[in-house]
């Protein structure tokens, strides 16, 4: 089976060509950074198996950051047989910088002329057979966002890899040369990776550090080579080597483009409608207020639109829960059986179902910002405002992210240059209220706060915020003293989202919370009822319950943030599993699914006790999901920390809010 | 600071190697002519080729260009 990879410039769309290859659904988006692991696939062609990896954006393969990271590491160590080169062909400079590193280092490509239909619109013509020439490569051209060009794709794939001959690709590097044939001759008969020494040589003098590192295990003299041709390049040629290579390679591209395009867009006619769009969007004065607006646009959505469907949702779940019982009850089947089914199940699983519509409509919303090209302007309005949190603007993606879910948001990181920045917004991140929590909110919301119910929950996002801002301050003055890290950022043009793109993102992730429901919320709850109805003669999730005993240990606890009864010391020990669990708890415990639960809500919670509840739940340890992840892109050290300044930060908010809002409410 | 809409010619990128390196990958580089679309009080949207980069206000002062 042959192997190949997918690599090109951020947001050139290899995930669009992955997705139309290999027949899979992976997530794509409007914004540089969208793919930041590696993902695998298949496809067959002609009876050829092969294995396809799509990689994340990389500029170049110099690393700046762990996505980039991950990008260079499989490109260099792992020598695919094919490397297929997703460029987005409006700017082929640029583009191409990837390119001809490739060739350099022994690499076969073949490249993908990406967004030709935008090409063509912007009246561009380019001459493939010729740059096919110089380069020295097949070339295929392609509309991936429309499907276009891909059988040609899966054509040229297979026959690229069929083909055995090696091309060597040369670059003159004019007063480098010599250097560069001294280091050559160190790598005779040296194979590391497989590149060739000139493609060694190279990376070396360029200052890939990670490679040095492993070359010096076998030539034990390179790093003082390199440390004299970096100190004779600054004496002889005025510029450090690294510097004096980029620019070579790219008056190589300045000539090729030069040879192969016609009509380079001129920058003086280009006010292009995404430019426009942005002179509003991205304006000094309008660019807050605006993206305030989009978000209160967002809120109103999620509520107005998703109370009533949730409504409904909750009727039928009442009707089932009600005619299941009558059902069993008449086919004497055991009671323990019809109370795990209506209590347990239907309760316990629809009280946190009712809320599909919401999530729904909330993850529409987050796909029509990823789909548009906006969640990168948001990114550049709000960098100043990050900057006063010690981070920039790049940060804030993650953050936004996080309002559907942390982890993807803690997985967005990756895209960070700096690893403070990278620490700071994870250990940020689960204060943004993901959509777990929304059913916490909604159903308490709703219950004590029924005339300002969409403004209590604003105010619970905007605490995560607030705290997120105070939070990162703190732990940046305690640990990472330097300065803030350079923003540095493309941003894609504007398109109108595609409606299968948005419903299709927001169907995987509303599926993924239908999908919890059904097992670990659902396991949950079955555990609770298990916990509820023993031991044996007790009274069903009473006191004397297994649960109520674990409830009452932990009681003592939450007594001065004024919900001191095990339910609610339960509910909140479970949610650490899954936020949603918070409300199938109270559901399985009480039996009853939303409306009823707002009942026997209200006879234990006063309003005040109610916000204080919200407010633990907002603040309180990450849900196990999240730790995991946290653990994987950080350290224990630092997972150990989210997870106890949250619990922390938690209690003492409730508490204190509780113990001064009694001294107004009485 | 330079004005909107003008076109301008990098004579000078300054600053640590991290930076000057990344934003010559990404093809800003000395000579090449860019445009400056939006000068907010915060952050800076150039065009580069046909690319739109933001780049920070710090990053933006290593950045010496002249008019063309």
């Amino acid at each position: 089976m042959y192997k190949i990879a997918l690599a090109g410039n951020p947001n050139s769309g290899k995930t669009t060509v992955f997705n139309l290859l290999c027949g899979t659904r992976e997530k794509i988006g409007n914004w540089p950074g969208t793919t930041v692991e590696k993902k695998q696939g298949y496809f067959t062609h002609q009876d050829e198996k092969v294995e396809v990896v799509d990689l994340p954006g990389t500029y170049s393969l110099s690393v700046y950051s762990v996505d980039e990271r991950i990008a260079r590491d499989f490109l260099i160590k792992e020598k695919p047989d094919l490397v297929v080169c997703v460029i987005d062909a409006t700017n082929l400079e640029r583009n191409l910088y990837l390119v001809i590193q490739l060739l350099e280092m022994g690499q076969a490509v073949l490249l993908d002329l990406n967004m030709m239909d935008r090409v063509k619109k912007a009246r561009i013509k380019i001459d493939t057979q010729k740059l096919s020439k110089i380069l020295g490569i097949d070339i295929v051209e392609t509309v991936a966002s429309k499907g276009e060009g891909i059988n040609e794709l899966k054509e040229k794939i297979v026959e690229n890899l069929r083909k055995k001959e090696k091309r060597i690709f040369k670059i003159d590097y004019h007063d480098l040369e010599k250097i560069i044939e001294e280091i050559n001759q160190l790598f005779k008969d040296k194979k590391i990776f497989d590149i060739p020494e000139r493609g060694l040589s190279l990376r070396i003098l360029e200052g890939d550090f990670d490679l040095l590192n492993k070359v010096k295990e076998i030539i034990p003299q390179i790093e003082k080579v390199k440390d004299k041709a970096e100190l004779s390049s600054t004496r002889f040629i005025g510029e450090d080597l690294e510097t004096f290579i980029i620019e070579k390679r790219y008056a190589f591209l300045k000539g090729v483009v030069k040879e192969c395009v016609e009509k380079e867009v001129s920058l003086e006619d280009c006010l292009t409608f995404s430019d426009k769009l942005d002179k509003v969007l991205t304006n000094r004065i309008l660019g807050i207020p605006l993206f305030l607006f989009f978000m209160y646009l967002l809120f109103q959505l999620v509520f107005s639109l998703g109370a009533p469907l949730a409504d409904l949702i909750d009727g039928f779940f009442g009707k089932l829960a009600e005619g299941a019982k009558l059902f069993f009850e008449n086919q004497n089947l055991p009671s323990w059986f019809c109370s795990l089914v209506s209590d347990g199940i239907i309760s316990g699983v629809g009280s946190v179902l009712v809320f599909l519509p919401n999530i729904m409509l909330l993850f529409l919303g987050i796909s029509i910002l990823e789909d548009s090209g906006y969640l990168a302007r948001a990114a550049f309005v709000m960098d100043r405002f990050m900057h006063a949190l010690g981070l920039h603007g790049k940060s804030f993606i993650p953050m936004l992210l996080g309002f559907g879910c942390n982890i993807p948001g803690i997985m967005a990181t990756r895209t960070l240059e700096s690893r403070k920045d990278r620490i700071l917004t994870i250990l940020v991140n689960p204060l943004m209220s993901c959509s777990a929590r929304l059913p916490v909110y909604t159903l308490f919301a709703s219950a004590f706060f029924p005339k300002n119910q969409g403004l209590v929950v604003f105010s619970l996002y905007l605490l995560g915020i607030v705290l997120a801002i105070f939070v990162a301050k703190i732990f940046k003055h305690i640990f990472f003293k330097e300065e803030v890290a350079p923003l540095v950022m493309e941003l894609p043009p504007y398109r109108v989202p595609t409606i299968r793109n948005v419903f299709l993102s927001m169907w995987t992730r509303s599926f993924l919370f239908i999908k919890k429901a059904g097992t670990v919320i659902f396991l949950a709850v079955v555990f609770i009822w298990l916990l509820s109805s023993l031991p044996l003669g007790a009274q069903y999730a009473g006191e004397n319950s297994l649960i109520g005993k674990l409830g009452k240990f932990l009681t003592p606890l939450f007594k001065p943030a004024g919900f001191g009864f095990w339910q609610a010391s339960v509910a909140l020990l479970f949610g650490i599993l899954a936020k949603e669990v918070v409300v199938g708890t109270l559901g399985t415990l009480y039996g009853a699914s939303e409306e009823g639960l707002k009942e026997v809500l209200l006879q234990h919670f006063t309003p005040l006790s109610a916000y204080a509840f919200l407010i633990m739940t907002l603040i309180y340890i990450p849900c196990i999901a999240a730790i995991a992840t946290i653990k994987r892109e950080t350290d224990w050290r630092w997972t150990a920390l989210a997870v106890s300044y949250s619990l922390i930060l938690g209690w003492v908010l409730s508490v204190l809010f509780y113990q001064i809002g009694r001294l107004f409410v009485g | 600071m330079v004005e909107e809409n003008k076109l301008v010619k990098i004579v000078r990128i300054a600053g640590g190697r991290g930076l000057v390196s990344k934003l010559m990958n990404m093809g800003i580089n000395e000579g090449e002519i860019i445009k400056v679309l939006n000068n907010t009080r915060g952050p800076v949207l150039i065009s580069v080729g046909n690319s739109r980069i933001a780049l920070g206000r710090g990053a933006s002062f290593k950045i010496f260009v002249e008019y063309v």
